[in-house]
């Protein structure tokens, strides 16, 4: 028989719940929620802004895209969107108070944003190879400045999963998977824009 | 007022939208390869551009409601989120739209 997986009950910041007003009627952490509408914000106007560059370069953005692997591009999305499940996962898992199980699918979450990274790292040294670099062309310059901007957010993210990790209270968890699925969301958004749309 | 009950979905839920996301992504690499080799230059087909943008939409949308738990929050914090994605969708389409009429 298995022991128990409940090695602990969840841990609760205790306390009075603060008025946030408006944005209490939102799941998480309300300041989590002011840094998801401020991202979403930034990356829309940075992909508006690339379709308004394309507007005026159809031609030469359609051929810089070509050197981009927009089938590995889906595989990397379907690398993070397995993430945001595992982290999803941790989160339900952190509400039921399995903290174990919690951890387990941080851990996966965390490890699948590495894969995510390597596939990216790959991805540049290949752009590297080929003397392709931030200001080749205004297609490279936007490409490297939201795909790198956006791997940064990755590894941000992966951080924060550690640190729910290493402390998984429940609001830890549910703040530091809400933000890494903010970065799922706004790659889900990055990728058709910059690898297949032409 | 009651306040609202903020329980994740359960596994399955989380199971399914992982399917229906990763259906999507397929779905979205298909209608953006086109037919066509996966270096082509050639322009996409109005009917791809929309199938890569209605895909990720519905994407956006899975994951603002089940991952990002949106589905408990109030109808006014769903439309915002929502229209964010709709107006940077839109912004490509009409972008889209004009290189279609000036090219």
């Amino acid at each position: 028989m298995t022991a128990p997986d409940r090695d602990s009950p969840p841990e609760e910041t205790g306390g009075e719940a603060a008025d946030w007003g408006a944005l209490s009627a939102l799941p998480g952490n309300p300041l989590m929620w002011i840094l998801i509408l401020s991202e979403l914000a930034v990356f829309g106007a940075f992909l508006i802004g690339f379709t308004g560059a394309r507007i005026a370069d159809p031609g030469g953005f359609a051929d810089s895209q070509a050197l981009l692997s927009r089938v590995d591009g889906g595989l990397n999305t379907l690398v993070l969107i397995t993430s945001g499940w595992m982290a999803a996962l941790a989160g339900r898992a952190s509400h039921d108070g399995r903290q174990r199980a919690c951890r387990g699918w941080l851990l996966a979450a965390l490890a699948l944003g590495a894969v995510f990274l390597a596939v990216k790292a790959v991805e540049y040294s290949g752009k590297a190879a080929l003397g392709i670099g931030l200001e080749t062309n205004t297609f490279f310059t936007l490409y490297y400045l939201i795909t790198g901007f956006h791997a940064l957010h990755v590894v941000l993210g992966m951080v924060i999963l550690g640190i729910g990790i290493w402390r998984p209270a429940r609001d830890t968890v549910e703040t530091g998977t809400a933000f890494w699925h903010m970065v799922d969301l706004i790659w889900v958004l990055v990728y058709p824009v910059i690898y297949l749309v032409r | 007022m009651p306040s609202p009950d903020f329980t994740p979905p359960p596994p399955r839920r989380l199971f399914i939208a992982w399917l229906l996301l990763a259906g999507l992504t397929v779905t979205s690499l298909l209608a953006g390869l086109d037919g066509l080799s996966p270096a082509s230059t050639a322009s996409l087909t109005p009917a791809a551009v929309a199938s890569v943008l209605l895909a990720t939409a519905l994407k956006a949308r899975e994951i603002l409601r089940v991952y990002l738990n949106l589905r408990a929050s109030t109808p006014g914090w769903r439309g915002t989120l929502t229209a964010f994605v709709v107006v940077i969708i839109a912004g490509v389409a009409g972008g889209q739209a004009i290189i279609l009429t000036l090219h």
